[in-house]
């Protein structure tokens, strides 16, 4: 990531509201299509949320850093949290075909974060977890037009 | 966020608006549980505004959609937003829970007969559970002990309590009286499970619940035990939830239904709050008093709800009430709030909420589901006479089941 917007959190839920702030703002200053500004959203969402409420063993105050890029049509999101390692790609995928009783709640956050970006990968690096999450911008009708 | 009712025939529509997202799911889940709580269990969730969904949302979908199914309700979504039907497609829950795709829940059995009448506060709904069906009641122990607190080794014995016997009294769970010494507590045993308060200063209440070959058993000191079955099932709902129905009005009714002057009951109620009081010590003879005869004033050893308390709990309540009691039977019952001639003893253990299925009920899945699946939140001996307690009223209910036997035979102890 060459040029990048650099946001940090603390590990609070109602940093959730703020994180919707700044994917709106980030994707208003490069004309990002709703529907991917929505679908970036939900996935930073999902990270944020499980490292807000999974990552830390103690009730200390953390900061979780978030990297937003949007180059080549294709925008790059990196979350990197000193939690303990985790690896939310190793979780096995829920059953989306299993009758709604038998459904497990656990998994389904990191099921949408595949679904929704390009491509989504994890790594441990000094101490630190970072997911990488991309999308391309495809379906966008006004820049079709435009161009 | 934002939410609006509007009914739509028996359906209730609620109309969000504003963001599902992790930070909004617990007002959302709220809401859903406070309107279930007031009788509606067909619910329509209209999500055209909501404008944003992640997974913290589905789940309290998914946690009311499976709830309202439990109890023969309903839980839809209609007219889904572009973004939450994107999500709930790529979860694979798209089909399961919007309107009109097999989402919609098919209709409670038919109903078995019923009587239906109305008093001042409530209606009723009365049910014939097992027909022609009476408990026996055996009267354990001495409940005058309490008063000194002088109970010993000879007055304790191992009970177990199978399915088709309830209870209640001071007891503890353990291995014989010297294990138990210090945390007898009031008890209660119904439909093979049992939960007492033990007064060692955890205040923490604990559960047996019966699974294949155990059965819960009980160091009880004295109590009142019903061994058989219920003749009749009595389901009633109070007019206005701020005029909830007394433990009194309740108890009268059940006399009543029971045509005897002698009956037991096991009640399974949303609380709109309980009235009682909890042992502080256990009421056990010390050793170590330097005179058996300075005996403790029983009052200073109970605490009392100063006012009503677990008002927002699911509770079973079991106990005996009778118009007339019997020699056997008076020690163990005190008289209840208003009405003169009535006399009871009965106790509580309050749970988490969850909502109570309508219509007929079995009295041994009902208890089980709530000792499986809710939390225990406290054991009380209900206090019906309000002059022992300033200003605190007597227990209340919202709602619920009460299953109801006629007590033909008090024996002073159980073979």
């Amino acid at each position: 990531m060459s040029e990048y917007l650099l946001i940090s959190f603390k590990n609070q839920l109602t940093e959730i509201e703020r994180l919707g702030q700044v994917v709106e703002g980030f994707a208003e200053s490069h004309g990002l299509p709703p529907k991917l500004t929505f679908e970036l959203n939900v996935a930073l969402e999902e990270i944020l949320t499980n490292v807000i409420s999974y990552g830390y063993n103690d009730a200390a105050e953390h900061d979780i850093l978030l990297r937003l890029a949007y180059a080549n049509e294709t925008v790059t999101a990196e979350v990197e949290d000193g939690g303990q390692p985790f690896n939310p790609l190793a979780a096995p995928p829920p059953d989306t075909n299993a009758p709604l009783e038998e459904r497990r709640v656990g998994g389904l956050g990191i099921h949408l974060v595949r679904k929704l970006m390009d491509s989504v990968d994890y790594r441990r690096e000094e101490e630190k977890n970072r997911l990488t999450m991309q999308k391309r911008v495809t379906a966008n009708p006004s820049r079709t037009r435009d161009a | 966020m934002e939410i609006t009712e509007h009914s739509l025939g028996a359906d209730l529509e609620m109309r969000v608006k504003g963001r599902l997202d992790s930070s909004w799911a617990d007002p959302l889940a709220l809401r859903l549980e406070e309107t279930i709580r007031g009788g509606r269990h067909r619910i329509v969730l209209n999500l055209a505004e909501v404008t944003y969904l992640s997974s913290a949302g589905i789940r309290v979908l998914i946690k009311f959609y499976k709830q309202l199914q439990g109890i023969q309700g309903s839980f839809v979504i209609s007219a889904p937003s572009e973004q939450v039907k994107t999500v709930l497609d790529l979860a694979g829950l798209g089909a399961l829970l919007f309107a009109g795709t097999g989402g919609d829940l098919t209709p409670a059995s038919v109903a078995k007969e019923s009587r239906h009448f109305e008093r001042e506060h409530a209606t009723f709904e009365v049910f014939e559970y097992v027909a022609g069906a009476s408990l026996t009641c055996h009267a354990i122990g001495d409940p005058t002990l309490l008063q000194s607190c002088r109970f010993a080794e000879e007055h304790c014995r191992a009970l177990s309590f199978p399915e088709n016997e309830f209870a209640v009294g001071l007891g503890a769970f353990g291995n014989g009286f010297a294990d138990c010494r210090n945390r007898f507590g009031e008890f209660l045993a119904a439909a093979g499970a049992a939960a007492y308060l033990p007064t060692d200063g955890t205040n923490i209440p604990d559960y047996l619940v019966k699974a294949e070959t155990f059965v819960p058993v009980v160091e009880v000191l004295y109590g009142l035990t019903c061994a058989g079955q219920f003749a009749h099932l009595i389901r009633f709902e109070a007019k206005k939830e701020a005029l909830a129905v007394a433990l009194t009005d309740l108890v009268e009714v059940g006399l009543e239904i029971a045509g005897t002057e002698t009956a037991g009951m096991v009640l399974v109620a949303e609380s709109a709050g309980l009235t009682g009081a909890a042992l502080r010590r256990s009421p056990v003879r010390q050793a170590s008093d330097p005179s058996l005869f300075a005996h403790p004033q029983i009052r200073e050893w109970l605490s009392f709800t100063a006012e009503r308390a677990y008002s927002r709990s699911l509770a079973v309540v079991a106990g005996v009430a009778t118009h007339a009691a019997p020699a056997t039977l008076a020690p163990f019952v005190r008289p209840l709030d208003k009405h003169p001639q009535l006399a009871g003893h009965f106790h509580a253990a309050a749970f988490s909420h969850r909502p109570l299925k309508k219509g007929e009920l079995d009295v041994k899945t009902t208890v089980a589901t709530l000792f499986e699946s809710e939390v225990l939140q406290g054991v009380l001996h209900l206090v019906g006479d309000s002059r022992e307690i300033v200003g605190a009223g007597q227990s209340e209910f919202v709602r619920g089941a009460c299953w109801v036997g006629p007590i033909t035979a008090i024996s002073a102890e159980r073979s």
